[in-house]
């Protein structure tokens, strides 16, 4: 069997979080697209704050939070 | 209708773009945030002839004009990258033509982009970000690329260190992968005939080094030294478990910051993050990202990255 290259050999797997799974782990929160940011339902206030805002959550589930802009 | 000072190209579950328009918001800045996936919600207008943008969200209409904006935040990518074949073709036409318009928005030359995303095409090219860097006095690690381990005369025991030459994303199947920065011996790549499928980046392995993230905002640069329970990190730090890593401040000595923020200056950006290698007392430049992640800075690291942001799109120049 043909092996494989070396990038695929050694590639990170993983599943990846779609947009509606982001949204079920930040149920209570809804966005705002007057004020441009997420914010708590019951307070309006911005969910980057509340500790309990998954906040920035990686697609590719390492520590560099977000996701930065390479896909599409 | 709201006149706005400030632009923010993004999508809407990108939760690094909140801390900039929450700054905004408490500033009271008057700003509009676009999100790439939503689109279809928006009423949309852009006429040449003034070199106006009409924005209707939400049953409130906002104008973008050349004379009172001040400066565009673009979280946008500039490469396209279809990881997924969209089933229908209007996905298809939908991603292309509105990727297009938002890299037409160029036609707001006086802004301060942050960063433009012309700039950010040319400056994303890892081997060129190399070559301006070692010509403005960083110290790069042996670098070369190819496709063929047969002609790099490498040491087949000696480790390197190899990585992709654009975002090494992929799928399979259903699920994504991603391509990390990886050690390999000389022999993983003089006898691998597959190599010849695509160009590898093949670099000198820095051991031991430590890793140092510097994110520069116009003139400001942070730097953050990065460690897994105390200790240097061997290969890429990204892969090591989230609760185990800290983000310590550091102060670079005074020429690297300035080769930093020097850098950032000559690619034409106005943000960029900076990936370097404390080895045998040298400061190694390895790449900048133009559109690098900040957010988990603020609270791991308590650097205040996003009001300075939020600070900058507001004047809307660079001092130098």
């Amino acid at each position: 069997m043909k092996e494989k290259h070396i990038f695929i050999r050694k590639a990170f797997i993983y599943k990846k979080l779609n947009d509606s799974q982001i949204k079920e782990v930040n149920e209570g929160y809804e966005y705002d697209a007057l004020l441009g940011y997420w914010v708590k339902k019951n307070n309006r206030k911005p969910a980057i704050y509340d500790p309990h805002f998954s906040g920035p959550i990686t697609k590719k589930q390492d520590i560099e939070t977000g996701e930065d802009q390479k896909g599409e | 209708m709201n006149e706005v000072e400030i632009l923010i190209i993004s999508n809407k579950f990108d939760f690094t773009t909140d801390y900039i328009t929450h700054e905004l918001h408490k500033l009271g800045i008057p700003y509009v945030r676009i999100n790439r996936d939503e689109f279809p919600s928006y009423g949309i207008k852009l006429s040449l002839s003034n070199e106006e943008l009409h924005i209707k969200i939400s049953g409130n209409k906002f104008i973008v004009t050349n004379e009172k904006l001040k400066s565009v935040y673009f979280r946008a990518p500039t490469f396209l990258r279809y990881l997924y074949t969209p089933l229908e073709p209007e996905n298809q036409l939908f991603k292309s033509q509105w990727a297009s318009f938002i890299r037409n928005l160029i036609i707001f030359e006086n802004a301060l982009w942050i960063n433009h995303p012309v700039n950010t095409y040319k400056a994303e090219n890892k081997l060129f970000q190399l070559k301006v860097a070692k010509e403005i006095g960083f110290k790069i690690p042996f670098t070369l690329v190819s496709n063929n381990g047969d002609l790099l005369g490498l040491d087949d025991k000696n480790k390197y260190v190899i990585k992709t030459l654009d975002a090494g994303l992929f799928k399979i199947g259903k699920k994504e992968a991603f391509i990390y920065t990886n050690i390999v011996k000389g022999n993983e790549l003089t006898n691998n005939s597959n190599l010849k499928l695509l160009p590898v980046i093949i670099q000198e392995y820095l051991y031991p080094k430590l890793d140092i993230r510097a994110t520069v905002v116009g003139n400001k640069v942070w730097a953050v030294k990065i460690l897994k329970q105390g200790k240097s990190i061997d290969g890429d730090w990204r892969r090591t478990k989230k609760e185990e890593l800290e983000f310590i401040s550091v102060d670079l000595p005074h020429d690297i910051n300035l080769l930093c923020s020097t850098l950032v200056k000559k690619l034409g950006l106005s943000f960029g993050a900076i990936d370097l290698a404390y080895c045998d007392s040298e400061y190694f430049f390895l790449e900048v990202n133009p559109t690098g992640e900040w957010a988990w800075l603020i609270n791991s690291a308590g650097l205040d990255i996003h009001k300075l942001i939020a600070k900058l799109l507001f004047s809307g120049v660079i001092k130098t």
